[in-house]
């Protein structure tokens, strides 16, 4: 940062001969040689009046670095514009202390994320607690963050009303909101919420409760079909077993082709285990093992060999967002799962209107101004373009991890499975079953009944339920 | 995700279980396991071997597959054929699962070794302990166990199944107070269904430890929870050792009042744990079992079937004599009732096998020094073949001869005898000719032994043999009859019918000569005895007829037995003295013209002791003359000393020529005989030749000597005598040849000096070379001698010095030919010359002193002494011609001081010489020269010595 300054500085002196077009005064203050930190802001200012949030960027970190103590309405609302515009990510990175200058809610709120990362719930609390306007379109974010702590601390029941004020207030918000990716963005939040219900009532084992919470998620919403596994567990958890595996049957729908998380053939797998039912549980693994284990080993193996080479994976998601890419089926499907991602598109559109302003600087008569800000935000723009494929390998990381583990789990039920079935050997049980009764299944008011045919409606997914008799002894 | 392993638990109850289609089973199990471990190995791989848990499970699963294979592998072994088993080794038919075995044990050691702190320890030493005890290395297997309970959690699982498992080791090993110590550990909670099982062993274990109450106790719970469905059934076990504690702790109510609460028939019960006993070899506790059982029954069978198993264990533990008694009962009981068939099929075969095998004990080595054991054994096998006999009708016949042979080998032959009679009898009912003939053989073998009664041989004896020889009278066991009938008969002293025999088996067996001249013997010995020449010699007629063949030796024993007869009244007055009577006998056996050579022989010896006897020496050597021509190499061997004493008294009496005589023939005869004498026979022959001066018949002697194997030795030492006695005589050309066969032996030339050196002398004036080399020989001798420190004879050393007083003698002769002259130039020379010579006189001199001989030093002083004078007197008495008065009173002057020391010495010598004279005693004839006393004595003797005796010079 300090270089660029010192680059930027440089060209200013020479530029300062050229008095600069009306629109760029504010500049002209740095021509006198003697910048002060406020002039950053200033700066900042006056290119976010002329729509150039991304080469703004450099000014206000600069001005973070510098200022000591931060309390400027003015300042705040310049940030809660650029960063309400370019994204959280781009500031996600700066230190806690040179956050902690700032009482810009969005700042507050980077903070506040921030130390939720690093398990400092009460320090997060405190600091999202603290940004008090509801009129800011902060604000659902924050709930939602807050929410979430509660919940982590046990505290169920405030973590629930918390929840419900999120969605009121997204829903105010998506409704006040023009711009696209905002009201995506907005309506991530509020359904998050709605899960957030659920998912407190599950962690207070109130299975029941959350069953019927998480079916006030729409099928419409951007994550419902993650939260179809979060229901499976539940249905689990109630010893539904038929249900669950309805639920997870869903995944096989084509709609959701693109939808990777290894953990549902191990949920799958560990229902049918729970129902003694060994040898579709063999067959799960089985099938896990020959769908994925050599593919994995090719994940891992790209993920070894190109480390932290950000612009790689940006390549990768971008050519994923058109065509398929070298490195097996799992990849591409991996890929395609990100690219799908909620966030990846927000990153990856934000990046795309910061290339937009690539137009903007071309109008601009002085060439020294003109290039000087070009380097500014081309800066921003390769700290985004890094930020989207950082955020590509990031996920295929998880990803890779989760097939780890779930290799790993695989092979511990099917040595489960192994031993069951080498006891009944050693007990002689005689193994007289029969398979799937209408008996076993059990509903409730929001669930309907369909018999699964192996096709798939889109208005039944999520709503199939087994009726397999538990082969148990 | 956890996932538990049960696996040690399977593992432990897996032998446990038997299943009707246990291959499917294990084909099934063992794909399961596969299927488990490549799934562990491929979970190990992926953290690679990172969690010793997988580890563990892997060495599980091993351990489990291993005893899977194990129990296939059994199988398979068990069906095959026993052929098939011998040629394989046992180990091929576990390979597999030794593989997997050590699979395990590999697993479970590199766990050890790289998780040290792993907290499922004892369950990696309860799969080494296990392997061990499947290798069965105990000591491995008790090692690991204990560690296995040391490092793993109280109350854990692993610490109660290592626990358990070492107790076990511990029971089998009959460590039972340490197993109950574990035992006490582990068996405290019921829980598990398999306590029953394992609370079994700890009650043997309370009982072998003497707590019998305790161990009872036990019993009867394991007994209660035995008979709930959950726990594992040991109600038959229980039931049966519960029993057996009650008789061991003398609580036989308690035992009768536990059966009958349970509703068991108490007598079976009781039966059934004797059995049980018997088949862990407790035969003590089992009898005792047994006898109470039959206590509590009245029941025929349930008795009988008691004395069967009693029967059963006496025989198996060898209880022969409780065998019997029991034996005895039931065979009372068949006589009384009968047995059903199973039973008495039973008690046959006890019968049976008791009575070979006891036979067999009998008949062989084992208790050959230990004859009582032996005479029970028969006696109880003999019972037993009674039995026999009675049980098994048709084969009575049999059974009864066993029993004969059996007493036959213990030498009951009266009983024997009678027995075999029995089976005789019993054989011709059964019309067995094979065992008939067998009786009769051991009948005939019986009335052979000693101990047979008057009344039993009188009675069966010679019809047994008349029986015998009828049937086959050429038979081979005829040939046996032939002898001991003929025995017989000639004790009862009937020789005519004994002849009879002899004819009889000359007939049968005419080329058995050695038989028949033995009967021929026995005859004559018979006549001998009655006196009956006629006979006899009846008897030695048909023999030289050859009607009989006898062989060379019986014939001489013939002759002997006549010639004892002829000579036998003539010895018997001859040994009381009646000498006179005795010679007459003698003299007309020897000229009785029917005489053999062997009876004129022994006469003529006989009369030649007799007259040696009565000290007539003439008619001795005139008879022991015939006797020895008469006599073979043997005899004279056989007399040798007595010839000794005899021809050493003939020379001793001055009878030289007969001595010669007898010592040479006696040395003749026994020339090719080993003799003892014949070595003094051959050197007193030479002796007498010697004094004889038969030198020529020594040299034959001695040249013949080898062919009588004479020591070389001895030869060498009579040839060296020879040698002696030749050197004084004047037979140079014997000498010499007879000496030169010594020269090879060293240890002669100290003794060769002398008869060389007369040799070099008698060649001096013929042969001067042949003397040249005499000498030249004598002196290596001499010097070898010397050097080898060897003793050298007198007469050797005086030849000698000879030889060296003629070298002295020489030089001598050299000065006495100097004459002294002048002018002085020419007398000092010449006076240097003599001083000189002077010196070589007295080195010579020296070398005559050195030779040690006294006659020889004597003679070189005498010449010594001769030469100093001698030049003292030449230079004193030469007078320089024509010289002043002057020159010459200064002259004589001078040479007086020359000549003075000279004269001294003479008279020094003359001294010295005398000295050595007294001092070594030289007798010397030149002795007188060296005394100065008025009377001189020459010492003279003859020219050959004297021969002296006792009488002296006559």
């Amino acid at each position: 940062m300090q270089k660029y300054l010192f680059v930027f500085l440089l060209i200013l002196n020479f530029a300062i001969a050229n008095v600069m077009a009306a629109s760029f005064r504010p500049i002209s203050k740095l021509s006198s040689g003697r910048i002060r930190v406020n002039d950053y802001i200033s700066i900042s200012s006056s290119l976010v009046d002329q729509g150039l949030y991304y080469t703004a960027v450099p000014f206000v970190k600069e001005y973070l670095l510098q200022a000591k103590i931060i309390n400027n309405r003015r300042v705040d609302k310049v940030i809660d514009q650029i960063v309400g515009h370019v994204g959280v990510k781009q500031f996600e990175l700066l230190p806690i202390e040179i956050l902690s200058k700032s009482s810009a809610p969005t700042l507050q709120f980077i903070l506040g994320k921030k130390l939720f990362r690093k398990g400092k719930y009460k320090r997060s609390q405190k600091i999202l607690e603290s940004i008090g306007a509801n009129d800011h379109a902060i604000k659902p974010f924050v709930l939602l963050l807050l929410g979430s702590i509660k919940s982590l601390n046990k505290e169920f029941n405030s973590s629930v009303s918390i929840f419900k004020k999120c969605v009121e207030l997204s829903n105010r918000w998506i409704d006040k909101t023009q711009n696209k990716n905002k009201k995506r963005q907005l309506e991530i939040t509020r359904d998050s919420c709605i899960v957030g219900i659920p998912r407190s009532q599950f962690a207070n084992k109130k299975f029941a409760d959350a069953t019927l919470s998480y079916l006030d998620l729409p099928k419409s919403s951007h994550i419902w079909p993650e939260i179809l596994f979060e229901e499976a567990w539940n249905s689990f958890y109630q010893r539904n077993y038929n249900r669950t595996l309805g639920k997870l049957v869903t995944y096989k729908a084509p709609v959701f082709n693109y939808y990777f998380n290894p953990e549902i053939d191990i949920l799958r797998a560990l229902t049918y285990l729970e129902l003694c039912l060994w040898g579709d549980t063999k067959k799960t693994v089985d099938d896990f093992y020959k769908k994925y284990q050599r593919d994995s080993v090719v994940l891992a193996r790209l993920l070894n060999k190109r480390g932290t080479d950000y612009k790689y994976f940006y390549l990768l998601g971008k050519k994923r967002r058109g065509q398929k890419v070298n490195g097996g089926k799992l990849l591409n499907n991996l890929l395609k799962s990100v690219i799908k991602d909620p966030t990846f598109i927000n990153l990856y559109n934000q990046f795309l209107e910061g290339k937009s302003e690539v137009n903007t600087l071309k109008t601009i008569q002085n060439k020294r101004v003109r290039i000087l800000l070009a380097k500014n935000l081309k800066e921003s723009l390769l700290m985004q373009r890094d930020l989207v494929g950082a955020y590509v390998r990031k996920r295929l990381r998880v990803y890779n991890n989760q097939l780890y583990r779930s290799l790993e789990g695989m092979s511990y039920i099917k040595l489960e499975v192994l031993s069951r079935k080498k006891s009944e050997l050693y007990h002689l049980t005689d193994m007289n079953r029969s398979r799937g009764d209408i008996a076993y299944l059990e509903r409730n008011d929001k669930q309907y009944f369909w018999s699964f045919n192996g096709e798939f409606w889109a208005d039944e997914l999520g709503d199939y339920v087994f009726s397999l008799t538990s082969e148990c002894r | 995700m956890i996932v538990k392993f049960k696996l040690l638990f399977i593992i432990l109850i897996l032998s446990l279980f038997t299943i009707a289609n246990g291959e499917d089973r294990r084909v099934r199990l063992l794909s399961l396991i596969d299927e488990e471990l490549t799934e562990v190995v491929r979970l190990n791989k992926q953290v690679r071997s990172s969690r010793p848990n997988l580890l563990l499970r892997i060495a599980e699963l091993y351990l489990e597959k291993a005893r899977i294979i194990k129990e296939i592998e059994n199988d398979k072994y068990l069906s095959t054929g026993p052929k098939e088993r011998r040629n394989k080794s046992k180990k091929s038919f576990f390979k597999r699962s030794r593989r997997y075995f050590i699979k395990a044990q590999k697993t479970c050691y590199f766990i050890l070794k790289r998780f040290k702190k792993f907290k499922g320890r004892s369950d990696v030493l309860y799969i080494l302990a296990f392997n061990a005890k499947e290798f069965k290395k105990d000591k491995d297997a008790k090692k690991y166990f204990a560690l296995s309970i040391k490092t793993s959690k109280k109350n854990s699982s692993t610490r109660k199944r290592s626990g358990l498992a070492l107790a076990e080791i511990y029971f089998n090993k009959k460590q039972y107070r340490k197993a109950l110590k574990l035992y006490n550990q582990t068996l405290v909670s019921r829980k598990s269904k398999w306590w029953t099982k394992d609370a079994y062993n700890w009650a043997w274990c309370f009982f072998h430890t003497g707590k019998v109450k305790r161990a009872i106790k036990l019993m009867e719970e394991i007994y209660q929870l035995s008979r709930k469905d959950y726990y594992y059934n040991m109600q038959t076990e229980v039931k049966r050792d519960l029993a057996f504690f009650y008789t061991e702790s003398g609580r036989i109510k308690d035992a009768v009042s536990f059966y009958k609460k349970d509703g068991s028939n108490i007598a079976k019960s009781l039966v059934k744990v004797g059995k049980h006993l018997i088949d862990q070899g407790k035969f003590s506790q089992a009898e005792n079992i047994l006898i109470q059982s039959l206590k509590y029954t009245k029941d025929k069978n349930r008795i009988i079937e008691t004395n069967n198993v009693l029967l059963n264990s006496y025989e198996k533990f060898g209880k022969n004599a409780k065998h019997l008694t029991t034996s005895k009962k039931l065979f009372k009981f068949h006589q009384k009732t009968g047995l059903n068939e199973a039973q008495l099929t039973n008690l046959i075969f006890h019968v049976k096998k008791m009575s070979a095998v006891l036979q067999k004990q009998v008949v062989g080595s084992t208790y050959i020094r230990r004859p009582k054991i032996r005479k029970s054994k028969a006696l109880m096998a003999v019972d037993y073949f009674d039995m026999d006999s009675k049980l098994d009708n048709a084969k009575a016949h049999l059974a009864i001869f066993h029993a004969a042979e059996t007493l036959f080998s213990i030498g009951h032959y009266n009983n024997s005898l009678e027995k075999y009679n029995a089976s005789r009898n019993l054989s011709l009912k059964a019309r067995d000719k094979k065992i008939e003939r067998l009786s009769i053989d051991g009948m005939m073998a019986s009335l052979d032994k000693k101990g047979i009664t008057k009344n039993n041989r009188s009675k069966f004896l010679i019809p047994m043999y008349q029986i015998a020889l009828k049937d086959s009278p050429g038979s081979k066991k005829a040939y046996t009859i032939y002898q001991r009938l003929f025995s017989t008969l000639l004790e009862k002293g009937d020789i005519e019918a004994s002849e009879v025999i002899l004819l009889k088996f000359q007939k049968y067996f005419p080329k058995d000569y050695k038989i028949q001249e033995a009967m021929l013997a026995k005859i004559m010995y018979f006549y001998k005895n009655k006196g009956n020449k006629q006979q006899i010699l009846r008897w030695i007629k048909r023999i030289n007829n050859e009607e009989f063949k006898v062989s060379k030796l019986y014939a001489n024993k013939l002759r002997q037995l006549i010639l004892t007869m002829q000579f036998e009244k003539v010895e018997q007055a001859s040994n009381k003295g009646d000498k006179k009577w005795a010679l007459k006998g003698y003299v007309s056996i020897y000229r009785n013209k029917a005489s053999s050579k062997e009876a004129k022989k022994n006469a003529a010896y006989n009369i030649s002791l007799l007259f040696y006897e009565l000290g007539n020496i003439n008619f001795t050597i005139d008879w022991l003359n015939r006797a020895l021509s008469l006599m073979t190499r043997s005899d004279v061997k056989k007399f040798e000393s007595t010839f000794l004493t005899l021809v050493s008294d003939f020379y001793a009496r001055g009878r030289f020529k007969e001595a010669a005589k007898f010592y040479k023939l006696i040395y003749n005869k026994t020339c090719k005989v080993k003799s003892t004498n014949k070595k003094i026979f051959f050197e007193n022959s030479i002796t007498v030749y010697l004094a004889m001066e038969k030198y020529n018949r020594v040299s034959t002697l001695l040249a013949d000597a080898s062919r009588c194997k004479i020591s070389k030795k001895v030869v060498r030492k009579s040839r060296m005598k020879l040698v002696k006695e030749l050197s004084s005589t004047s037979k140079f050309s014997l000498l010499e040849k007879e000496a030169n066969q010594l020269i090879k032996n060293k240890s002669l030339w100290p003794n060769l000096i002398y008869p060389f050196f007369r040799l070099a002398n008698h060649y001096k004036a013929r042969s001067a070379k042949k003397s040249k080399k005499f000498i030249a020989d004598l002196k290596k001798f001499y010097t070898y001698s010397v050097k080898a420190k060897m003793e050298i004879p007198l007469d050797s050393l005086n030849a000698y010095a000879k030889i060296e007083l003629g070298k002295l003698m020489f030089e001598i002769k050299k000065i006495d030919s100097i004459k002294l002259k002048f002018p002085e130039k020419t007398y000092n020379a010449t006076l240097q010359k003599m001083f000189k010579q002077l010196d070589k006189i007295t080195v010579a001199a020296t070398r005559v002193f050195n030779v040690g001989s006294g006659e020889a030093i004597v003679e070189s002083y005498k010449l010594l002494i001769h030469s100093y004078r001698s030049f003292a007197d030449k230079i004193t008495s030469f007078i320089p011609p024509k010289k002043s008065a002057d020159y010459l009173s200064s002259f004589k002057k001078g040479m007086k001081d020359l000549v003075a020391p000279i004269s001294k010495k003479s008279i020094e010598l003359k001294k010295e010489a005398w000295g050595h004279i007294t001092k070594n005693e030289i007798l010397s004839k030149h002795n007188h020269l060296f005394n100065d006393s008025s009377f001189n004595i020459e010492y003279i003797t003859r020219k050959r010595g004297i021969l002296m005796d006792r009488g002296g010079w006559k």
